[in-house]
């Protein structure tokens, strides 16, 4: 019963300044189950202070971090009951692969025979039982990546924490690794904090996303969460490609507003942020939910006219940039259909753009 | 193409010759003198000899190398054992740039000063009524000045303060590309910090302290104005046996004889360093 009320992890308004510069302000977690997070940011977001913060390798300024219900803010990195997956490795260059493994194990005064089993067995895991005796000078990137996830969860962590670890890769490496951190978060069900900057990566590995900016949480969600309902544009535009459209609130009726676009055409659309008559709003809208026609509705105009200026092939994706008759540059990206021929629009021909009301986000 | 061709081939011949003229030559010069025989008007008369080796293999000369290896290993280790705790502090706990610089210009400032002049100062320091004996005198540890100067203890003392900024700087480069995350990863892991010292920390400068053990290993061997003047002229080191070869017995062959047989005791040295480093990586001096 109480193992349900403790989260595994809680952050509770932790703070951070480097030179009175604040890295992270305000910062509120609260997970109890063990999931796949990640948090998403730009450089400088404060992404990996976190990480630091959680493994203890920094102070904290403010706030309190507590593990399994217990406060660990003057626990030093040595007892903490998490392990680190470093950006660049940090194997140990004097070590060969075996005892880089057993160093954890070690430190914890295990049996002779426990270590060796739990070295054999992740060495398994991670497919390198052939590679015990090489030093991490002698492997590739992609290998040193694994012996560091093993030597950090053969100790049974309650959290994994990853600090951009898989930066360093090719793309092809990259995401086979995606893959494999993935399904080992789920055979050994305890939670792995990944910090990443490549918001592909962030939607497709992690069970939860938190996107950080300037060291504050702009959004935590579900990766569907955080790509079909960003809160604000800096989410929307951090996740994926975006168009921004001009709009202004013509009148209130309910739970819908009327609005008029760009100036130029009229929409009605769900009032979830509670606008009033006469503001000014953003619509945002993802390029693939663009759609794009020759011709212009007869009655109401709900259309945007523009001209094709560019095209760029994306393989199965072919994405058209638009410039609309008042200037702004809008992309929209369409299936290719290569044997209906449907969407073969030349640079030059002027086309309607609309979008497929529901999956636009209003923000201020 | 023809210009940049013509560049090299100068550089390689200006170190060629340099070499040459300053190193291979004077070299071959002390082999082929320790061989010849000494004569009073033209300091060696060439005929060939091996007297000067034989006569090297006396007691009382194999005494003096075994001596001068020993306090040569004897002041490595206390170097070692005074800097490392400081490199440590200094690149490890210091986080102001400012204040390292500061500690590490203290280091080299003596530098400036000649040694020979620093080495004068150490005996104004240790002499009986110099500043040790009145500062230890005036807080009541001794009641009388102790005996500190022209004895080993003076000597070991005058080649520790003089040497160790040699095992400084070596270790502060080894401590500076000390990776801090192999520290984060040893702790992250459950190290403690003796643990952290003793697996990550002296492994990974290992190199530094190789150089820096080197360095004054061997400037201990070649040291003869520190033995001679702290020493009082009682206690001798290789370096003085040499020296009062050529200016006081004007003994050029025997002279040379020893600084050859010193010459081959530091190659073999180095080539046993050599081989015992080779295998484990990033262990390159």
């Amino acid at each position: 019963m109480d193992k349900f009320n403790k989260p595994i992890i809680e952050l509770k308004n932790i703070s951070k300044s480097f030179n009175t510069e604040p890295i992270l302000s305000n910062f509120n977690f609260t997970l109890y189950d063990n999931k796949f997070i990640t948090i998403l940011g730009p450089s400088g977001s404060g992404k990996t202070t976190i990480i630091k913060l959680i493994a203890g390798f920094e102070s904290l300024d403010n706030g309190d971090i507590f593990l399994n219900g217990i406060k660990v803010n003057d626990l030093p990195a040595n007892k903490r009951e998490v392990n680190t997956v470093f950006q660049n490795y940090s194997l140990f260059p004097h070590m060969n692969v075996y005892d880089n493994i057993a160093f954890g194990l070690r430190m914890k005064k295990k049996s002779q025979d426990y270590i060796d089993k739990a070295v054999r067995d992740s060495l398994k895991m991670i497919k390198m039982e052939k590679f015990a005796d090489r030093k991490p000078g002698e492997l590739s990137g992609g290998q040193q990546q694994r012996v560091a996830v093993a030597r950090a969860i053969v100790n049974k962590p309650l959290i994994l924490l990853l600090d951009e670890p898989l930066s360093a890769l090719d793309e092809k490496l990259r995401k086979e690794m995606q893959v494999e951190l993935k399904s080992m978060q789920r055979d050994l069900g305890i939670t792995f904090i990944l910090v990443t900057h490549d918001q592909e990566e962030a939607l497709s590995i992690s069970d939860t996303v938190i996107v950080l900016n300037n060291g504050k949480i702009e959004q935590i969600g579900s990766p569907q969460e955080i790509y079909q309902t960003p809160v604000n544009s800096f989410v929307a535009s951090f996740v994926g490609e975006l168009n921004i459209l001009d709009a202004k609130i013509e009148a209130v009726e309910e739970n819908l507003v009327s609005v008029i676009v760009e100036e130029e055409c009229k929409y009605q659309l769900e009032n979830k942020n509670n606008f009033s008559t006469g503001e000014q709003i953003k619509i945002l809208v993802r390029p693939e939910n663009l759609r794009l026609s020759l011709e212009k509705d007869s009655i109401i105009p709900t259309k945007l006219k523009g001209k094709i200026t560019q095209t760029k092939y994306r393989g199965a994706l072919l994405d058209y940039v638009i410039i609309l008759d008042n200037g702004k540059k809008v992309t929209a990206t369409l299936l290719q259909n290569k044997k209906e021929g449907i969407c073969e629009y030349k640079i030059g021909t002027e086309v309607f753009v609309e979008w497929t009301i529901g999956c636009e986000v209003l923000t201020k | 193409m023809m210009n940049k061709d013509l560049f090299k081939h100068f550089t390689i011949l200006t170190i060629v010759a340099w070499l040459t003229v300053f190193v291979l030559i004077p070299n071959i010069g002390v082999v082929v003198t320790s061989f010849l025989e000494r004569e009073e008007a033209h300091f060696v008369s060439f005929t060939f000899t091996l007297d000067n080796y034989k006569k090297l293999l006396s007691v009382m000369y194999i005494k003096v190398f075994l001596k001068s290896l020993a306090i040569a290993l004897y002041v490595t280790i206390l170097c070692l054992v005074f800097s490392y705790p400081f490199v440590y502090t200094i690149s490890q706990t210091i986080k102001s740039i400012i204040i390292k610089d500061f500690l590490l210009i203290l280091v080299i400032i003596p530098f400036w000063t000649s040694s020979l002049i620093r080495t004068y100062a150490m005996m104004i320091v240790l002499r009986s009524n110099g500043l040790l004996n009145n500062f230890l005198m005036y807080v009541g540890l001794i009641d009388e000045p102790i005996e500190l100067l022209y004895n080993w203890v003076a000597v070991t003392i005058g080649l520790v303060y003089s040497l160790l900024p040699f095992m400084i700087l070596p270790l502060y480069t080894a401590f500076e590309k000390l990776d801090r995350n192999y520290i984060n990863a040893a702790q992250d892991l459950g190290a403690g910090k003796i643990d952290t010292l003793l697996k990550i920390i002296i492994p990974l400068t290992k190199s530094g302290i190789a150089a820096g053990c080197i360095l004054v290993f061997l400037s201990t061997l070649g040291m003869f104005f520190i033995p001679e003047l702290l020493g009082g002229s009682k206690e001798i080191l290789v370096g003085n046996l040499i020296k009062n070869q050529f200016l006081i017995a004007r003994d050029w062959p025997f002279g040379t004889a020893i600084g050859t047989v010193l010459t081959v005791i530091v190659v073999i040295l180095m080539v046993i360093y050599a081989r015992n480093t080779k295998n484990t990586d990033q262990l390159v001096v």
